[in-house]
C-alpha cells in the first residue's frame, strides 16, 4: 500500500482507536449531542469505546416489552440511566381481549433498579400491574429526586400509592395516570398532592374514576404557579369554576362532565383560563353548552370532542370557528360534512382521530358515519397532516389514492372499515393501498381493518412489497388464502412489530411467514385457523424466540371472565418475540409456552 | 404463462394419502440448506429440533427463491413458470412464493392439531377501546334515565358510580 500520505491514516486510525486521538470527554459531549436512540444504537456498535461512552451518557431507554429484557442486564449496561419506559400487555389490552391476569408485572423492575439507579429521575410504566408495593419501592428509593411518574394505563394500585407520591415526591413535576384501574380509597392524595408540591407542572388522571374535592384542585392552582396542564376525571364542570380562576397559566384542560341535562345556566360561570388552547374530555356537552368555547375557539390547537353529545351540525360550527386547530379528535358522528368544515378550516391540522360511536342510536347520529368523500376532503384540504386513524363506513380506492398523493407528511395511518353497511362502494382496496404506500414514503405505522373482500392476495402482496419503511403494523381481515400473507411477508423488510386479527391463515402460514421478516421482533394474533395444540407454530422456533399460545376453548372462555364481566374472547391467541430474558417465568396457568421438545 | 398443469397444494394436509405420493414422507434429520432438495428434513440448533425453514435463515432463503444473489426483498420476475393455486375455492398464481410454500408443505408435522375454527370470521366482532365502551354506556344509560346521570340530582363532585374502595375502572358490556 504504497504512495499514501502517512498523516491523515495515522489521524483516522487515532480517531477510531482513541489511541492519545480523540479526547474522552470530547466524545462525552459529542454524544450528549445524539438524541435518538436508533443513532445510540448504531454509534454503540462501533467499537468498545464508543459502546462504554453510549452505556454511561445515554439518558433515556424505552424497553418496548417487558419479557424481552431483564432489569439486570438493563442495569449492568446502562448504570447512569435517567429515565426509564417499560411496556406491557399487548395493545390488545386496550380493546379488551387480554385478560387481567396476563402479567407484565413492574415489581421485579421496580425491585431491581430503583435503587441502582442512582440517576434515575423519570419512570414511564405502559399496560404494566403496578401495585402499591412497587410504588412504594420506587418512592422509597427515588422519591426523593422523582420529577416524572407516569402510570399509563396500569392496574392493582389505590389511591394509597397517590398519597406516598404526593407525600414524599416534592420535586415531581408530572404526574400521568391516564386510564389507569386506580382502587379509590379516598381523594387525601390530591390534597397531599396540593400541599406538598409547588412545582407540578402536568396532573393528569384523566379516564379515572378517581373522585376529588373541588377545593383540593383550587389549592393545588394557588400552590402549583406552573401548572399548565390538567386532565382529570369526570367531575361537574360547575365545581371547577374556581379551579379555572385560581389556574391562571393552564394551557390544557381535559374531562370535567355536564352531568345536569337542561342546567345550563349553572354552566354559564364556567371561565378557561385565558390562555387555555388545549381542550378535551367535557363529557356529555351538548349544543346548548357549546357556545362557551367560542371564546377560546380561535386559540385552540387541540380539540377531543369524543366523549360530547355534539350532533354532526353541531361539529360543522364549531369547527368552522378553529382555523389554528392542529389535533383534533372525534366519533364518527362528525360525518362527512363535518370533514368538509374540518378541510376548509383547519389547515394547519396535523392529528386527526375519528372514532366509532355507537352503532344504532335513537336520533343522535342520523347524519353520521364517514365516508370516502370525507376523507378525500380532508386529504385535499389538510396536507399537514402526519396522523390519521379513521373509523369509516364506506371507502374507496380514490380516497385512499388521495391520501397518498396530497398527505406526503403521514408517518401514522389507520384505517377501519365498519362493519354494518354491507355493500362497500370499491373493493377490494388493493390499488388504493398500492397508491398510498408508494407515496406516503414517511410511512412508520400503518393499520387496516377491513373486513372478507375488503383486500385480495394481491393486495396483501402490495403492503409487503411497498411497506418500506413501516416498522408496525395491523392488518384485520385482509387477504384471501395463505399465498397472501407469503407474499407479504417476503416484502417486508423492515417490519418491527405485526398484529393480526381475524384473518383466514394457517398456523404453518404463520410460522413460515414470520421467518420472511428479517426486522420482525414481535407478532401478536387473534383470529386464524387455530388448531387445539399450536403445533405447527413450532415451524419457527429457532433461539431467542419465545412462542406464547392462549388455546381456543370454552374453558378458556370461561377462566378468561372475572368480576362478572362478559368474555369477548374465545379465541386461540399467540403472541412471540425475541427475548433475551429465556422464557416467561410468570405465565398465568391458561398460557401455554411453545418450545420444541 | 405457465404451459404446464397447474398444482395443487394441499395446505392443510387433507390429503394424506396424495402427499404421501407426491413428497419424500418422513426423513429424519438431514439437514439442507437448498430448496432444491424435496426431501422433507429437520435440523438442530444446539440440539433444538427445528424445521429447515428455521434453520435456513431468511436472507438465504430469499436469496435461493429469487434465484439470484441480490437482497432485494421484492419477488424478482422468476425464470420459474408462474404457478396457479387453487385454495379452498380461491385462485391465486404466484412465482417466488411457491418454493417457500413447497418447503412448508415438506417439512414433517405430525399435525396431531385439528382446525378448530372455521373460514369466515363473521363472528369475530370488531371491538372498541374501554374507554369509548364506557362512555357510549354510559349515555345510554343517561337518554334511557338509568343509572348515576338521571335527571334533576343535586350538586356534588364526580357523578360516576362506585363507592369508596371499588375498583374504578371497569369493562362494561359492548355499547350495542
Amino acid at each position: 500500500m504504497g504512495g499514501e500520505v502517512p498523516e491523515p491514516r495515522k489521524m483516522s486510525l487515532a480517531l477510531s482507536f482513541g489511541c492519545g486521538g480523540v479526547p474522552e470527554e470530547a466524545l462525552h459531549l459529542v454524544f450528549g449531542y445524539v438524541d435518538d436512540p436508533r443513532d445510540r444504537e448504531a454509534a454503540s456498535l462501533v467499537c468498545r469505546r464508543w459502546h462504554r461512552i453510549d452505556a454511561l451518557s445515554r439518558k433515556h431507554v424505552t424497553v418496548g416489552f417487558c419479557y424481552a429484557a431483564e432489569p439486570a442486564r438493563l442495569l449492568a449496561r446502562f448504570p447512569r440511566l435517567e429515565s426509564l419506559a417499560l411496556k406491557g400487555k399487548p395493545r390488545a389490552s386496550m380493546y379488551g381481549l387480554i385478560p387481567d391476569d396476563w402479567g407484565a408485572y413492574a415489581a421485579p423492575w421496580l425491585a431491581q433498579l430503583a435503587a441502582p439507579l442512582q440517576c434515575l429521575k423519570a419512570v414511564h410504566l405502559r399496560r404494566m400491574t403496578v401495585t402499591d408495593e412497587d410504588v412504594g419501592v420506587l418512592v422509597r428509593a427515588r422519591g426523593h429526586m422523582l420529577q416524572v411518574l407516569k402510570l399509563d394505563k396500569c392496574s392493582d394500585f389505590s389511591t394509597d400509592a397517590l398519597r406516598l407520591v404526593a407525600r414524599s415526591c416534592r420535586s415531581l413535576r408530572t404526574l400521568f395516570l391516564e386510564e389507569c384501574a386506580v382502587t379509590d380509597k379516598g381523594s387525601e392524595w390530591l390534597h397531599e398532592l396540593a400541599v406538598n408540591n409547588s412545582v407540578l407542572v402536568t396532573l393528569n388522571f384523566y379516564m379515572t374514576d378517581l373522585r376529588v374535592e373541588p377545593a383540593d384542585l383550587e389549592l393545588l392552582a394557588k400552590n402549583c404557579k406552573s401548572l399548565i396542564s390538567l386532565k382529570m376525571s369526570e367531575s361537574d364542570l360547575s365545581d371547577l369554576i374556581g379551579f379555572f380562576q385560581a389556574s391562571k397559566s393552564l394551557q390544557e384542560f381535559a374531562g370535567g362532565a355536564f352531568s345536569e341535562v337542561g342546567e345550563c345556566t349553572k354552566y354559564e360561570k364556567v371561565k378557561f383560563p385565558p390562555r387555555l388552547c388545549l381542550l378535551g374530555g367535557l363529557t356529555f356537552m351538548g349544543k346548548d353548552e357549546m357556545p362557551f368555547i367560542f371564546p377560546y375557539s380561535a386559540i385552540l390547537k387541540k380539540l377531543d370532542l369524543q366523549y360530547t353529545l355534539l350532533t354532526t351540525e353541531d361539529h360543522c360550527q364549531l369547527i368552522a370557528k378553529c382555523p389554528n386547530l392542529l389535533v383534533l379528535e372525534v366519533r364518527n358522528v362528525i360525518g362527512d360534512r363535518g370533514l368538509e368544515v374540518v378541510a376548509e378550516t383547519c389547515k394547519k391540522l396535523r392529528r386527526l382521530r375519528i372514532e366509532r360511536g355507537a352503532d344504532e342510536d335513537p336520533g343522535q347520529e342520523e347524519q353520521g358515519g364517514v365516508s370516502q368523500l370525507g376523507l378525500t376532503a380532508v386529504a385535499v384540504g389538510c396536507r399537514e397532516l402526519e396522523y390519521i386513524a379513521a373509523y369509516v363506513s364506506d371507502i374507496t380506492n380514490g380516497a385512499l389514492e388521495s391520501i397518498g398523493t396530497f398527505c406526503k407528511n403521514i408517518y401514522d395511518f389507520r384505517l377501519v372499515l365498519l362493519d354494518k353497511q354491507n355493500q362497500i362502494t370499491d373493493l377490494p382496496l388493493d390499488n388504493g393501498v398500492r397508491a398510498l404506500l408508494r407515496n406516503c414514503t414517511k410511512l412508520r405505522r400503518f393499520a387496516i381493518y377491513l373486513r372478507p373482500g375488503g383486500l385480495s392476495d394481491v393486495g396483501l402482496g402490495y403492503i409487503g412489497l411497498y411497506s418500506g419503511n413501516i416498522q408496525y403494523m395491523l392488518l384485520g381481515n385482509v387477504g384471501e388464502s395463505d399465498s397472501g400473507l407469503i407474499q407479504f411477508a417476503m416484502g417486508c423488510t423492515n417490519l418491527r412489530k405485526l398484529e393480526l386479527r381475524s384473518c383466514c391463515f394457517s398456523e404453518r402460514a404463520l410460522a413460515v411467514a414470520v421467518l420472511q421478516m428479517p426486522s420482525l421482533r414481535y407478532i401478536w394474533v387473534q383470529g386464524y385457523r387455530a388448531s387445539q395444540t399450536g403445533q405447527d407454530l413450532l415451524l419457527m422456533a429457532r433461539p431467542y424466540w419465545n412462542i406464547e399460545f392462549a388455546p381456543p376453548s370454552p374453558e378458556t372462555a370461561n377462566r378468561m371472565m372475572a368480576d362478572g364481566q362478559p368474555c369477548v374472547d374465545t379465541y386461540a391467541q399467540v403472541l412471540a418475540y425475541y427475548s433475551l430474558a429465556g422464557r416467561r417465568p410468570d405465565c398465568p396457568q391458561w398460557l401455554v409456552t411453545l418450545h420444541p421438545a | 404463462m405457465a404451459s404446464s398443469a397447474p398444482v395443487e397444494l394441499d395446505f392443510l394436509g387433507l390429503r394424506p394419502a396424495a402427499a404421501a405420493a407426491d413428497h419424500h414422507g418422513g426423513g429424519n434429520g438431514t439437514t439442507t440448506t437448498t430448496t432444491t432438495s424435496s426431501s422433507s428434513s429437520s435440523s438442530s440448533i444446539r440440539g433444538m429440533k427445528t424445521s429447515a425453514i428455521a434453520s435456513i435463515g431468511a436472507r438465504q432463503l430469499r436469496r435461493v427463491i429469487a434465484g439470484e444473489d441480490s437482497t432485494a426483498p421484492a419477488p424478482a420476475p422468476s425464470k420459474q413458470a408462474p404457478m396457479t393455486l387453487f385454495y379452498n375455492g380461491a385462485v391465486a398464481t404466484f412465482d417466488a412464493a411457491e418454493a417457500i410454500m413447497k418447503m412448508a408443505m415438506e417439512v414433517t408435522t405430525s399435525n396431531g392439531g385439528r382446525v378448530v375454527r372455521g373460514n369466515a370470521f363473521a363472528d369475530m366482532p370488531l371491538t372498541r377501546t374501554k374507554s369509548l365502551q364506557q362512555f357510549l354506556q354510559k349515555r345510554k344509560e343517561r337518554l334511557s334515565g338509568s343509572g348515576p346521570y338521571q335527571l334533576g340530582l343535586g350538586g356534588g363532585t364526580s357523578r360516576v358510580g362506585g363507592g369508596a374502595g371499588t375498583k374504578s375502572f371497569r369493562v362494561k358490556e359492548e355499547a350495542v
